[in-house]
């Protein structure tokens, strides 16, 4: 039997979504979004984002009502049937294993480029992967626990280094606000939703909810908190920067970071407090997703929990390490988000429908 | 495990020897760190003209100069009081190439130490050097590499460069003082807005024309005078602005922090000075079809802080005619100025492009192709209005 620390509450839930959202994008969202609106006005495709996301995270809520203390694993063949089921399950936990790798991967390419040049990629690859198989063998609670640490520390430095920013801030840059229509702000919203991928883990992550009902607080609070981050970060980074300015750097957070030295402090550089948090987070979105990709495995074939983490870790490494340039891995990132989408978007309305007519059958039966 | 109930111990152990040490570390005495680097028009040095001749062999094509300014950390180290003193804390080296990622790692081969640009605070670009090849050319690798950090400022020096990173003041740091001279915005108005490599970014990314600040250097001593134009369209540098037009600009644009009006009184010609203590300026830009034209309204309040009339004591000039005789004489400053950028140079170089963006979007995207031109078409009415508020401690 579960014990009271195997369950998730509402808080933790919302935690563990935040901390799988903030991951790769916060480096470089100010970017995409730019490149695709080219007005300033992408703050307000993020927060319409974040909107949209809350709809789409509220369908897995209701569906994942109907099958308490399930995991989508678990559900989905009681909809589909056996096979389609298996079919489906395979292709998220394939979708989970892929994300992990991505962000390994790209954790490793921002440390190498900027922390530690010089240590080959498996030297900071490995002991973060040993480290991350390590925590989910604790299971959803010990995962859930570490990200409750780790939330505060981040949004501390996280606000405070982005405020400190302040000195090269020009609001100008920022205007004006819908001056060629909605339109680039439309344009804006597709890779703005990209940044909050991280709401699916809620498909695992309801089952181990003593009070399911409660999972729709969890995505409000949940998809919130990281728009708060993202918008703070687009106005920082285009206020300083400027539209123009951001959309040929690689990581603008960090160039914005990068742009102001403050004298007479004890600290003059701030990027390193970014890194830190920043790899904090990707930490997070990697052992979320490891677990999520885990758990299907181990559900799927029976299997024990332990023993498939063994197995899983290396092909992580593996896939992490196959886009041989960065633009192959960003190129894998906005397919990863398009599939996500697609996948989070599109599935969950389904499953749903068609486990409501299924219900509304058998009960025709029954009467 | 129960076969070998060491293991765990053995491997917890293991362990610790991943603790030993960072992987990619370099002691910072085993570095030379520059602080500033100059760009002159490429010219060999003496030192790199024997060395080639003894057969060291350079096939670029010798566009530009690079000095670096290398701290050194010897002198900061132990050693007898007496030669401290007279050993300069730094030291200018420089070599050349046509690639300036080709110049830095040249290095490698002529000193021990090799480079390294975490703390490089400055870029000082010649003149002549930003006439000829494109600001992003040459910047390029600064851009991109990842030691250099994007607060480094950039300015030009309408002579030699690397004249500006020397200095006869024993013990101090050129570098540093071209950075420390940047904060006095509060005290002149010749001293404008500084403007980091990530600055730089954003108007040479827009296209959008430009102004930075001009040092000029003699025997170890340097100023900061007038400003460089970089047009917009070829990021070259097109001429410079002198000291009374660039304060035309920053009377224009309202952004000066700090610093005096100088005049003469008309009946005795004497000098008189208002010390600034705030400048406004707000730009109006108004459309009437494709036809563009700003309104500025420029408000300052200071104090009279000099006056040489003390002879006439009875008959000094009303403070209504002293603001008016310092009004004049910001009006001719704006004046030369905006001649200097509509007629001479037809370039934007104060910004009103902007305004036209945040007040007219949609006819800035007609208009932002070609806004140069534009702008030196659109008329700019000004009104300047300066207030003494008061004497300091004399009564008036």
């Amino acid at each position: 039997m579960k014990d009271e620390n195997d369950y998730l509450t509402p808080v933790q839930v919302a935690v563990v979504i935040i901390n799988t959202m903030l991951g790769a994008g916060i480096l470089t969202l100010p970017r995409t979004t730019v490149n695709a609106a080219h007005t300033p006005d992408v703050w307000i495709s993020i927060m319409l984002g974040g909107f949209i996301i809350i709809l789409l995270g509220m369908v897995i809520v209701r569906l994942g009502l109907r099958y308490r203390g399930q995991t989508f694993y678990q559900y989905v063949s009681r909809i589909t049937g056996r096979w389609i089921g298996a079919f489906l399950s395979a292709i998220v936990i394939l979708y989970f294993m892929l994300v992990a790798s991505y962000e390994v991967r790209a954790l490793s390419e921002v440390t190498g480029l900027y922390l530690l040049e010089g240590t080959p990629s498996w030297a900071i690859i490995m002991p973060f992967l040993w480290v991350g198989g390590y925590l989910i063998r604790g299971g959803a609670g010990a995962l859930a626990r570490l990200c409750e640490v780790i939330l505060p520390i981040t949004g501390i430095i996280f606000f405070l280094t982005m405020f400190l920013s302040f000195g090269i801030f020009d609001i100008h840059n920022l205007r004006p606000v819908l001056g060629l229509g909605v339109t680039p702000v439309l344009k804006g919203i597709e890779p703005a939703i990209l940044s909050f991928i991280g709401f699916e883990t809620l498909l695992v992550l309801q089952a181990f909810m003593k009070t399911p009902e409660k999972a729709a607080k969890s995505v409000i609070v949940g998809t919130l908190i990281p728009t708060a981050f993202y918008v703070t970060t687009v106005v920082m980074v285009i206020g300083a920067l400027t539209v123009d300015g951001v959309v040929t750097r690689t990581w603008p957070t960090m160039d914005l970071i990068r742009s102001f030295e403050l004298s007479g402090l004890i600290f003059e550089r701030f990027e390193s407090f970014l890194l830190v948090i920043w790899i904090m987070q990707i930490y997070s979105t990697f052992t979320v997703t490891c677990y999520a990709s885990a758990l299907g495995i181990a559900q799927l074939t029976g299997r024990n929990l332990k023993s498939v983490i063994n197995v899983l870790l290396p092909v992580i490494y593996v896939l992490s390490m196959a886009p041989h340039s960065l633009k192959e891995l960003n190129k894998l990132g906005d397919v990863l988000g398009l599939t996500a989408l697609c996948l989070f978007g599109l599935l969950p309305p389904l499953l749903l429908i068609l486990s409501k007519w299924k219900a509304g059958k058998k009960d025709g039966i029954v009467s | 495990m129960g076969l070998y109930p060491n293991l765990k111990r053995v491997v917890v152990i293991l362990w610790l020897l991943l603790l030993t040490g960072c992987w990619s570390s370099n002691e910072i005495e085993d570095l030379s760190v520059y602080v500033g680097i100059a760009l002159d028009k490429g010219r060999e040095t003496a030192e790199e003209q024997q060395l080639r001749e003894q057969g060291a062999t350079d096939e670029s094509m010798d566009r530009v100069t690079a000095t670096l300014q290398i701290i050194s950390s010897k002198s900061s180290s132990s050693g007898d009081q007496s030669a401290k003193a007279n050993q300069k804390p730094f030291m200018n080296t420089a070599g050349t190439g046509d690639s300036v990622f080709e110049i830095f790692r040249e290095f490698a081969s002529r000193r021990d130490l090799p480079v390294i640009g975490h703390h490089m605070k400055i870029v000082v670009i010649s003149g002549g050097l930003a006439r000829a090849n494109r600001l992003d050319d040459l910047l390029d690798f600064f851009y991109r590499d990842n030691d250099i950090r994007p607060s480094c400022y950039v300015v030009v020096s309408r002579g030699e460069a690397r004249k500006t990173l020397e200095t006869k003041v024993p013990g101090s740091i050129p570098a540093f003082r071209l950075v420390g001279m940047m904060d006095n915005r509060n005290r002149t108005l010749e001293v404008i807005p500084a403007v980091s490599l990530s600055k730089l970014q954003g108007y040479l990314q827009s296209g959008t024309s430009f102004i930075l600040q001009n040092v000029l250097s003699a025997q170890g001593e340097i100023k900061f005078s007038g400003a460089a134009v970089i047009k917009g369209k070829t990021k070259k540098l097109i001429g410079y602005l002198n000291e009374g037009e660039l304060k035309g600009i920053v009377w224009l644009k309202g952004s000066g922090k700090g610093g005096l009006v100088k005049a003469y009184d008309r009946d005795s010609g004497r000098a008189m000075a208002y010390e600034i203590k705030s400048m406004k300026s707000t730009i109006k830009s108004r459309a009437d079809g494709e036809k563009l034209s700003f309104d500025v309204n420029i408000e300052s309040e200071g104090r009279l802080i000099e006056l040489w009339n003390h002879a006439n004591l009875f008959n000094r000039p009303s403070t209504k005619q002293l603001e008016a005789i310092f009004e004049q004489k910001v009006r001719l400053l704006i004046d030369q100025a905006i001649k200097k950028m509509q007629q001479q140079y037809r370039v934007d170089a104060a910004d009103f492009g902007s305004h036209v963006r945040i007040e007219h979007p949609r006819l800035w995207q007609s208009v932002k192709k070609d806004w140069d031109s534009v702008f030196s078409q659109s008329p700019i009415h000004y009104k300047v209005q300066l207030k003494i508020t008061e004497f300091g401690s004399l009564i008036n």
